[in-house]
């Protein structure tokens, strides 16, 4: 069973913080399919925030398809992330760096670099969302 | 609620109890010694003329006596009884829990205030009335000789360690402690106020309230000097006061004036060649003249034989106003508390 | 949704001194809400009306539809340096629990006491603030409450204590699905634990929300120096400073911020509550 826990001073929402320590967890191979997610219960007892947080990470992460509840039973992982390692996908690591490279051609300082890439990111996600 | 009380209440009940039992096993040690003591002196079974002069032989060997020490220190104690159980078992009831918070703790549990209060008031009224209750009444059983050989009954320093008044002031005592800590909030304030107002009570009672509800006789006697009696004369005005003391025995006697065949006090004026610094020494020129003076001597009084209407009329009153001082404070903590 | 507690113009006044003025709050039910401001603002006054120990001077209170009165099954609550009996041990006050509320839940309170690591049998005058802080949780919570009131009960407690405390808060909510209100002037613990926040600042209320929109809708604008008043509608500012060059303001507004002349940042909810609480008595508009 995993563990959570809080970094109050990250900016990061609460229930954002649980969803990434679940992926992260899924990532890693540390949470494998049909694993049992702690209850709401457990994850306050531990952690000392509001129910309603996590019942709302729970939620996110079902909407995404990485877990399921079962009503009774508990909340369960459906698909891992680990199994895709970053390994495959070398030729977008390759096509990132070439970018990274232009950019600092063009005279961008890490923070700029990386406001860059940030800015375009969100834009990039509400775009889908 | 009742366990709660019961819990909160344990120890001083305890300790008062073990005292009145300490009483109580006192009065039975020296049962024996005042019932003796009455035999021998013929008192027990006497008839007529008899009894006066064993009486007195009786009193007189009882106060040699340990029992006689413990009589007087038990009456002290049932006249001090209200004002302690005031002080001590009264005052603290709310207002500790108002001092020290846990009010907020108590007054949040699933009982309302008034409920509260009545239990702590009801459990606490009934260990007082059953804790003074069996002590007077004991302590009335042990005194019967006694008293019936002194008939002093009405006398106020015995008659508030009698029968059933007691019971009344010390329940008074209680209401009013418990009424003091609520509305003062303060444990060491309301013990204070407690025993002013107690202590005023059981002084205004016997002086201001119980003359008033009993039947009082007034009569008019012969004035007979023989007795006692006591001369203040002031040798300018030649004004003079007379005392004598009355001789019924067994009453009350609230006033006592010696009065002139018109009906007025006596004030002299005095003839000093009789009365007073110039009279002769033999003592027996001034009761003469006063004697042909035709005074007599007034008496306001109140019988022996109202000794129990006098009780059961103290004792309701003093319930009835324990019952509105409570309904006051059972209102009031309803009302508000902050 | 039932509403955990309905005030209207509440006023409530000690002699000549007001400990709260003219407060209007609207606190759904089923969610930890944080109450927060600086010592005397009135707090405590407004959880002892909630829970029936004191009485309004003026205006309208409602607990979960009802008047408040002491002594109600359906609210808890826990007193601020939660009051004990010093000469009960732990197990009495249990009893005590036990006898004076028809809805007592045994189990949980056993439980809890245990879990807690209590000894029965020790006279709670001899716990330590930690301690009695999870008694007199315990207390209120075994009654199984529909609301349960909590004044500062955390302000007095070392850090591992606080973070014990609002585990256990936390655990007891999850189960039972009551309504938590809390009052502290920690805001830094009521920011993981309360999902609606009311600040309350000399008296008054200032703001009351929903934590996540409080988050979405301030944020601080830091520009070149100029008049807050042009900023527009549907914004008001909550904070302002000026030096000769720069402006920074404490910005609620529902639109987002567009002008580019203004650099825009998310806030914490401590900063949030430290604008609204460094404003002087100022009732800013529409922001009830």
């Amino acid at each position: 069973m995993i563990e959570f826990h809080l970094d109050s001073r990250s900016g990061v929402a609460p229930y954002m913080q649980l969803i990434q320590q679940v992926r992260h967890a899924l990532r890693l191979g540390v949470l494998h399919e049909g694993d049992k997610l702690p209850t709401v219960k457990e994850v306050v007892a531990q952690v000392a925030i509001n129910p309603n947080t996590v019942s709302k990470a729970y939620r996110e992460l079902e909407y995404e398809g990485l877990v399921t509840a079962r009503p009774g039973l508990g909340t369960f992982v459906t698909r891992t992330l680990g199994g895709e390692s970053l390994d495959k996908h070398a030729p977008l690591r390759e096509s990132l760096e070439r970018w990274l490279s232009e950019a600092r051609e063009a005279g961008l300082d890490d923070e700029s670099i990386e406001a860059l890439f940030l800015s375009t990111f969100r834009a990039f996600s509400e775009a889908r969302a | 609620m009742i366990w709660m009380s019961w819990r909160q209440f344990r120890t001083p009940a305890l300790v008062t109890g073990t005292l009145v039992l300490a009483l109580l096993a006192g009065l039975a040690l020296t049962w024996t010694t005042v019932t003796g003591a009455a035999e021998d002196a013929g008192y027990t079974g006497c008839r007529g003329d008899a009894c006066a002069a064993a009486a007195s032989t009786f009193l007189e060997a009882l106060q040699q006596t340990a029992a006689s020490e413990f009589h007087k220190f038990a009456i002290v104690v049932l006249l001090l009884l209200p004002v302690l159980l005031g002080i001590f078992w009264g005052a603290p009831l709310v207002a500790r829990e108002l001092e020290s918070g846990t009010y907020r703790m108590v007054f949040s549990q699933s009982v309302s205030r008034g409920r509260w209060l009545l239990v702590k008031l009801a459990i606490g009224g009934a260990a007082v009335a059953i804790g003074t209750g069996l002590f007077t009444l004991t302590l009335s059983r042990w005194a019967q000789p006694i008293d019936s050989a002194s008939a002093d009954r009405l006398n106020p320093l015995v008659f508030g360690a009698r029968g059933l008044v007691p019971i009344g002031y010390a329940a008074l005592a209680f209401a009013v402690g418990v009424t003091a800590g609520l509305l003062l909030r303060r444990t060491v304030t309301a013990m204070a106020v407690t025993l002013l107002v107690v202590a005023g009570i059981q002084l205004a009672g016997p002086l201001l309230l119980r003359p008033l509800l009993a039947e009082k006789v007034t009569t008019a006697l012969p004035l007979d000097v023989g007795g006692r009696y006591g001369i203040s004369l002031n040798d300018d005005t030649k004004e003079m006061t007379l005392h004598v003391e009355p001789s019924i025995r067994g009453v009350w006697v609230l006033s006592n004036i010696v009065v002139t065949p018109a009906g007025t006090e006596f004030t002299g004026p005095a003839d000093t060649t009789l009365c007073g610094p110039e009279a002769p020494d033999d003592h027996r020129t001034c009761p003469d003249w006063l004697e042909a003076q035709n005074l007599r001597q007034q008496l306001i009084y109140i019988p022996g034989t109202e000794f129990w209407p006098l009780q059961w009329r103290e004792f309701g009153l003093l319930i009835g106003l324990t019952a509105a001082v409570s309904g006051f404070s059972l209102w009031w903590i309803r009302r508000r508390l902050a | 949704m039932t509403s955990a507690l309905t005030t209207e113009g509440l006023i409530k006044k000690y002699g000549r001194r007001t400990a709260l003025r003219d407060c209007t709050l609207d606190i759904p039910a089923g969610h930890v809400v944080g109450l927060v401001g600086p010592n005397g603002a009135g707090k405590s006054t407004l959880l002892q009306l909630a829970c029936g120990l004191l009485d309004p001077t003026a205006g309208r209170i409602e607990v979960l539809g009802e008047r408040p009165v002491s002594g109600s099954p359906r609210v808890g609550f826990v007193a601020q340096d939660t009051p004990v009996y010093a000469s009960l041990t732990v197990a009495e006050h249990l009893r005590m629990g036990a006898h004076l509320n028809p809805g007592w839940d045994a189990g949980l309170a056993e439980r809890r006491i245990a879990q807690v690591g209590l000894d029965p049998e020790q006279k709670a005058g001899k716990l330590s603030g930690g301690q009695r802080a999870q008694l007199a949780l315990t207390i209120a919570a075994a009654k199984r409450p529909e609301l349960l009131l909590l004044d500062e009960p955390v302000a007095a407690l070392d850090p591992l204590a606080r973070r014990n405390f609002l585990q256990g808060l936390m655990e007891l909510t999850a189960e039972q699905g009551m309504s938590v209100v809390m009052s502290s002037h920690l805001v830094a613990d009521l920011e993981r634990v309360c999902d609606h926040l009311i600040v309350l600042v000399s008296s008054r209320v200032r703001v009351s929300g929903d934590v996540d929109e409080l988050l979405a809708g301030h944020h601080r604008l830091v520009g070149p120096r100029r008049d807050p008043a042009g900023l527009g509608p549907g914004r008001s500012v909550v904070e302002q400073s000026h030096t000769e060059v720069q402006s920074t303001l404490v910005v609620r507004s529902t639109a987002p911020i567009d002008d580019p002349s203004w650099q825009v940042d998310r806030l914490n909810l401590e900063d949030i509550v430290l604008a609204y609480m460094s404003e002087p008595e100022r009732v800013l508009k529409g922001q009830r």
